[in-house]
């Protein structure tokens, strides 16, 4: 009992110590949403002729951020930061993994937020304006769907990359020649990349919600599993 | 942060999602929104009955333009009257629309006297990834221009 009430105080330890980690990815995500919603109103004043893509941006904005952000949690460097006992491999593994689970769902509810801001500056300005067209094109069920496939899809990337840099950091040379080598097979050979596209297509391909998650599912469990090999058989210093 | 800032902040997070949630209208309302008969004639043309092709030569934006064709004999603009706004009264007040014949296609022009303030609100493009969202966002149109069913639109 005491053993496993140890190892919950180490995990909830580990994980205050990536939320600290995480409030400077999460100032650069917000920074950059802000960027994006004050820019329209620079550059296309009063809202004129204007789309909100608060969820979208923040959709893409969380996917790029998420992935860049597992280059620099899986590094050497930050790893060995985290390593002090009684912190071990599966601990780390299990931090990460709920880093990858909360991290895209914080980001994608900021897009919400910000997409409120948004229609309420929009709101705003059509007071001002002599004729206005305002129209609210979102449903529960459409923004339901967009949300969790949003969020499958961000949790899954971030899971595939949490993976490949996992690999990457620890082997380098052999990892570095497999990536270069489906890089270079991506860009020259055409059946290769007919291939890849096929198992991209198949995964897409005329989905139906709950198939489509199960298929994104099946993608970043796989990942999990292939990205806690190499930091299971690491070496610690 | 402290404690209180990341509680009021996770407070704020899952109350814009359920605004978000609670101020959407369900698909049902949206569709019934965007239905036939909530469009009102704002102008009609007597056009030849044999087939023929019209063709939208001026920018329908920054509204959204749904074309249709109708067992009618006329070619008619349609504006949507569920719209949030003094959009309809201004377009049917102040809308031109002109048709102008060029050998078999006809020309239809379509404009509004200066600026219009416009900003939509949309969700997850995502959500187009499957077939009946991709079907219920494309319902949205502010403007509908009903043809005779022989005449094609280009």
């Amino acid at each position: 009992m005491s053993y496993r009430n140890n190892r919950l105080r180490t995990l909830k330890s580990l994980l205050y110590s990536y939320y600290l980690d995480f409030k400077v990815i999460y100032i650069v995500f917000v920074s950059i949403m802000a960027g994006l919603v004050l820019s329209k109103y620079i550059f296309s004043p009063a809202f004129s002729s204007s789309e909100s893509g608060s969820l979208d941006v923040g959709f893409v904005n969380g996917i790029i951020t998420s992935a860049i952000s597992m280059i620099v949690v899986t590094s050497n460097m930050e790893l060995f930061k985290k390593f002090s006992f009684p912190v071990d491999r599966n601990l780390l593994v299990l931090s990460h993994i709920i880093m990858i689970l909360v991290m895209p769902l914080v980001m994608l509810l900021t897009s919400c937020f910000s997409l409120l801001v948004e229609s309420l500056l929009a709101g705003i300005a059509s007071g001002t304006a002599p004729v206005s067209l305002f129209t609210w094109a979102i449903t529960k069920e459409n923004f339901l769907v967009g949300f969790i496939t949003s969020y499958i899809l961000t949790v899954c990337i971030t899971a595939v990359s949490w993976a490949v840099f996992a690999w990457f950091y620890r082997y380098k040379i052999p990892a570095g020649i497999i990536l270069g080598m489906f890089l270079v097979a991506l860009i020259y050979s055409e059946s290769f990349r007919r291939i890849f596209s096929y198992l991209v297509g198949y995964v897409f391909y005329r989905p139906v919600p709950g198939i489509l998650f199960l298929r994104l599912a099946a993608i970043t469990l796989v990942s999990f599993a292939l990205g806690y090999v190499p930091i299971k058989r690491m070496e610690v210093r | 942060m402290n404690k209180p800032l990341v509680i009021c902040i996770s407070v704020i997070l899952a109350l814009s999602f359920a605004i978000i949630l609670i101020v959407s209208p369900d698909d049902e309302e949206f569709l019934a929104r965007y239905s036939d008969e909530n469009y009102v004639t704002a102008a009609t043309f007597d056009v030849p009955a044999d087939a023929r092709i019209v063709k939208i030569v001026s920018s329908t934006r920054p509204f959204d333009c749904r074309k249709v064709t109708t067992d009618t004999d006329r070619l008619e603009i349609k504006i949507n009257r569920e719209i949030f706004g003094d959009f309809t009264d201004h377009m049917l007040r102040n809308m031109k629309a002109e048709l102008h014949a060029s050998g078999t296609t006809l020309n239809l022009e379509i404009s509004l006297p200066g600026d219009m303030w416009h900003y939509t609100v949309g969700t997850f493009t995502i959500a187009r990834l499957f077939d009946y969202y991709d079907r219920l966002m494309d319902e949205q149109a502010e403007i509908m221009i009903c043809a005779p069913e022989n005449y094609v639109f280009e």
